[in-house]
């Protein structure tokens, strides 16, 4: 009779392959998958013949799961041999788990993982138990949980697992796992940031599509930037996954999703409630500034419903000669009902205002002449105050086992007062350039989804019909200031904002290794615009049919070798602030996207995941920085090509490492003889690191050491003054304990001296000659930067320089949390 | 571990965690302008610039301007002074002084810089003391405060302003800036 040890004496580790097991879904899918995870478990007879030779084992397993969860068959991939396989094949039969899901409804999928057969341990203490969940290994495994998905295929969802491994001060370091996406902060934290994403330069969030729940982010009109995006008022604890799509293939989306999508998912609850606190400072700069968290998630009995409560204050100053003190509370509340097991009724609140003073954008000469220092500010009365309070009710109703309804609608309010100061003393020598942009708004809209999946003969049709709707209402205002004091209004608009959209997606999969997606949306978008101030108003609409399609084939699928071959194509769009379809010269309201690409995905020896995608993206128009008044325009059409190359390794159970690289061609798709290039696209983006997790002690200990940088890029179109690149260095540090968790991560490890968002802008400093006064002899811009033209040669119409914001020296953040339940 | 010990715990744990901060100052550095003129001068400043910073109200002899934000810096600062005219007179100065201050002033993080102006700390004021050189008067008139000299000439060593037609006389002062304030953007 096979002695039977207790779990704690062979210790099994059950690793799901998270985002493999997604990738290697029957049909290789470029929709977002929600992986499969483990629910029960059993323990394997340990086999005689290697307990008597006191042997250890470790045994890959693959598993194909039916949509039910139930594991329908198990294969060997890495055999130990003495028994072990057999062993661990026959208790894996009898595993079950919560299946995976494509949109929310349950698929077939196939996933991997390891069986580990240890030896009882000797006599020693053992670690108390962690916090369990489903899918999660027990305490004292030690594997690397956050294996994160490749994207060649342009959609990949990534788990908060991977987000722990990374130093996380807020939501923008969470989506820095979308791989490609270089993020940069832009005057002082209250402000949306910079996003680098496929060429963009994604002033705010132009051609990047942000949601959470489904919730837009991105603002349309906004009186800063169209399609300005602030994720500041998303505490990043309850972010608990990030959907994310690259290119302009998928039907669900529309408005700004041009170079990507991403859509972060919030929790339906925590396992424990807890306090924290945190510190932040850079040692020899600025001043230190702090955070509070609680979190509070009660549990209800057996009742069908769960809650969340999160709020969070803070005080940020940053490294700068003008204190920050960006004053900011946020909170997040959620309550989730279950009326039955096929349907789930959740309702979101969220709510966030901060306020804060900028140091504006540098520039170059005068740091370099010693007016100001590196953290210094011209204008220290930049800054603002911005607030957005949301709610969210969402339902999710599986009428079958084989289809899925979705609706969703909210409505938000927000504010938003901004000033800045680009040109500094250009316009107005004597008070200064300083203005207010003022936005006030409320939006509301909903979605809605059907989706059934059925089958003819061997072939699966997976059909999604959607819908969606959104309003915006806005007021908004530019002033020119000084002080922060109100000098001349020069912009006073009412803006009605609606967009409809109808969406199908039908995917066809003929056989296990080849899929096609084909559908498309269709986009309305009627608008009215009243000028208080001047005669440009008035009442538009326009349209856009936009069809997609997308083929995956999967030529090879071995145990230890798998390879996925992507193309995809489709149409898309970003809108343009439509006060611009009344100006002169007029805009077109929306600005249309076509984007082609081909891509490859490769696991090889179940540990090394390799990816590429050669992708091309005509846009039809580009909004471009506007100096004079902090606002964009649009330009001429342009064409971006690019290659995005993506690689992890697992060199043990518990360590990974992964490397993303990508190259950018950007240019005007009419020759206008600027062989530069487009102003600020980028070039080359790169990222990469090592993260592991191991135990230790009693408890579990987490790291990363990563790095992310972009390459030196054309500042102007014509290429005459550059945007120099940086590479960034961060560590990441933590230990969870069952009661308490501390984190200490340090951000520019090397304390480089770089720069983070930058414009090619044309200003005056005061001490500069007038504007049209003669250029003194001897005069310069200093380098890498220009006399701007003017109408006169030989007079002084201001420099064009690289105006920047500098990135954060070394930067210690430490944060300690407390578990109350 | 019982709850009220680890909450115990946490609280000694989250004080040391907040200790530092204590020690932490981020109050804005800020300047402010002091007209140290005597009261019977009748002399008020009209507008100031240090560094970053422009002080744009008037202050009257004896008074001090409302609090800035700036940053630290070491510069001069420039001043107009308006000689015999007071902000509560209302219209605008009959005549314009362009003085500098007769040292750097610096400021450090978190401080606040009192500029001083008076005949002991600026010069330029013919009235009082030596007149400004060619150099800093052209900077003053043409790039510091161009709007309150649009139109006219403003000689440093008789802190006389005429317009540029010639016809001689006091000109200038922000009536005569007007028109120009807004050109060349």
């Amino acid at each position: 009779m096979p002695r039977r040890l207790s779990p704690l004496a062979a210790l099994v580790a059950a690793a799901l392959a998270v985002g493999g097991a997604a990738a290697r879904a029957q049909a290789p899918a470029p929709e977002p998958v929600e992986p499969p995870s483990l629910k029960e478990r059993g323990t394997a007879v340990y086999p005689p013949e290697a307990l008597a030779r006191r042997l250890e084992g470790a045994v890959g397993l693959e598993a194909d799961l039916d949509a039910t969860g139930r594991v329908v068959d198990v294969r060997v991939i890495t055999p130990a041999g003495h028994g072990f396989d057999e062993a661990a094949v026959e208790v894996a039969r009898h595993f079950s788990f919560e299946p995976a899901r494509r949109r929310g409804v349950p698929v077939a999928s196939t996933v991997r993982f390891s069986y580990e057969f240890h030896l009882p341990p000797p006599p020693q203490p053992l670690p108390p138990a962690l916090p369990e969940r489903a899918g999660a290994a027990p305490v004292g495994t030690t594997i690397v949980l956050g294996q994160r998905p490749l994207s060649a295929a342009s959609s990949f969802s990534v788990q908060d697992r991977d987000f722990q491994l990374r130093p996380i001060g807020s939501v923008q370091d969470i989506l820095r796992v979308t791989p490609g996406l270089v993020m940069v902060q832009h005057s002082g934290g209250g402000k949306a940031n910079q996003y680098f994403l496929r060429g963009f330069d994604a002033d705010h969030g132009t051609d990047l599509a942000l949601s959470i729940d489904g919730v837009p982010i991105n603002l349309v009109s906004h009186a800063h930037g169209q399609g300005f995006a602030d994720t500041n008022f998303i505490i990043p604890e309850v972010v608990e996954r990030v959907e994310i799509t690259k290119g302009p293939y998928f039907p669900s989306q529309g408005d700004f999703a041009t170079a990507g999508a991403v859509n972060m998912v919030s929790r339906e609850a925590f396992e424990h409630s807890s306090v924290a606190l945190g510190l932040v400072d850079s040692p020899g700069h600025g001043a230190a500034g702090y955070r509070g968290l609680a979190i509070a998630s009660p549990r209800f009995g057996d009742a069908p419903i769960s809650a969340t409560f999160a709020a969070e204050v803070g005080r940020t100053n940053g490294p700068f000669d003008n204190p920050e003190g960006w004053d900011r509370y946020k909170l997040f509340n959620k309550l989730t009902f279950h009326p039955s097991g096929a349907s789930t009724l959740s309702l979101t609140e969220m709510s966030y205002a901060g306020n804060w003073h900028g140091s504006g954008q540098l520039p170059a000469r005068a740091v370099a002449e010693g007016l100001v220092g590196r953290f210094g500010s011209i204008d220290p009365d930049e800054g603002g105050d911005t607030a957005r309070h949301q709610l969210a009710l969402a339902y999710r109703l599986h009428p079958t086992d084989t289809s899925e309804l979705r609706v969703m609608a909210y409505v938000a309010t927000y504010r938003f007062d901004l000033f800045s100061n680009f040109t500094l003393f250009l316009r107005d020598p004597d008070d200064g350039d300083e203005i207010e942009q003022v936005d006030r708004r409320t939006f509301y809209g909903g979605k809605a989804s059907y989706r059934i999946v059925h089958t003819l003969g061997r072939v699966s049709f997976d059909t999604t019909l959607g819908a969606d709707a959104r309003s915006d209402d806005i007021h908004e205002e530019l002033w020119d200031t000084l002080h922060r004091e109100r000098l001349a209004a020069v912009r006073s608009s009412d803006v009605h904002e609606t967009f409809m959209g109808a969406s199908l997606n039908e995917e066809i999969a003929p056989a296990r290794w080849l899929r096609a997606d084909v559908g498309g949306r269709v986009d309305l978008l009627s608008f009215s615009v009243d000028d208080r101030l001047a005669s440009a108003s008035g009442v538009d609409a326009a349209h856009q049919l936009s069809p997609k399609a997308s083929l995956v084939v999967t030529p090879l699928d071995r145990p230890r070798a798998t390879l996925d071959l992507y193309a995809n194509y489709g149409h898309g769009f970003h809108s343009n602030d439509v006060r611009g379809v009344f100006a002169t010269p007029a805009v077109t309201p929306l600005a249309r996207a076509k984007g082609e690409e081909l891509g490859a995905r490769a696991r090889l020896f179940d540990r090394w995941d390799l990816a590429a995608a050669l992708w091309r993206l005509d846009l039809a128009s580009e909004t471009v920085w506007n100096g004079d008044d902090g606002t964009t325009a649009v330009s001429d059409p342009t064409t971006r090509q690019g290659i995005e190359l993506e690689t992890r390794y697992e060199p043990t159970p518990w360590l990974a490492a992964d490397l993303e690289l990508t190259f950018t061609k950007s240019r005007f798709s009419t020759d206008r003889e600027n062989g530069g290039g487009l102003a600020l696209a980028p070039r080359q983006t790169w990222a990469g690191g090592l993260s592991g997790r191991h135990a230790l002690g009693p408890g579990v200990a987490r790291g990363g050491l990563r790095f992310y940088g972009i390459g030196d890029r054309p500042a102007t179109d014509d290429g005459a003054l550059t945007a120099p690149g940086f590479t960034q260095l961060d560590l990441h540090l933590g230990w969870r304990h069952r009661w308490f968790d501390v984190a200490f991560d340090v951000e520019n490890l090397l304390d480089g001296t770089f720069r983070s968002a930058q414009f090619a802008t044309v200003s005056r400093l005061r001490t500069e000659p007038a504007v049209g006064a003669p250029v003194p002899a001897g005069f310069s811009c200093g380098s890498n930067a220009r006399l701007a033209p003017g109408p006169t040669a030989g007079r002084f119409y201001g420099c064009e320089d690289v105006d920047y914001t500098p990135a954060y020296p070394l930067t210690i953040r430490l944060l300690a949390t407390l578990y109350l339940d | 571990m019982r709850f009220d010990t680890r909450l115990r715990t946490s609280l000694v744990a989250l004080a040391t965690l907040l200790a530092p901060l204590a020690g932490c100052d981020d109050t804005p550095t800020t300047a402010v302008v002091t007209n140290a003129y005597a009261p019977a001068a009748a002399t008020s400043v009209f507008e100031v610039w240090w560094s970053t910073t422009l002080f744009p109200r008037p202050v009257a002899a004896g008074a001090t301007s409302e609090t800035e934000r700036t940053v630290p810096a070491s510069d001069f600062a420039y001043a107009l002074l308006a000689p015999g005219w007071s902000p509560e007179s209302g219209g605008a100065p009959p005549r314009l002084v362009a003085v500098r201050s007769a040292d750097p002033l610096s400021v450090a993080a978190h401080d606040r810089l009192r500029i001083v102006v008076s005949p002991d700390t600026f010069v330029g004021d013919c009235a009082t003391g030596p007149p400004l050189d060619e150099d800093d008067a052209q900077l003053i008139v043409e790039r510091i405060f161009p709007g309150a000299f649009a139109g006219a000439s403003y000689d440093p060593a008789t802190c006389r302003t005429t317009p540029a037609s010639g016809d001689g006389g006091d000109a200038g002062g922000p009536d005569a800036s007007a028109d120009a304030d807004q050109d060349g953007g």
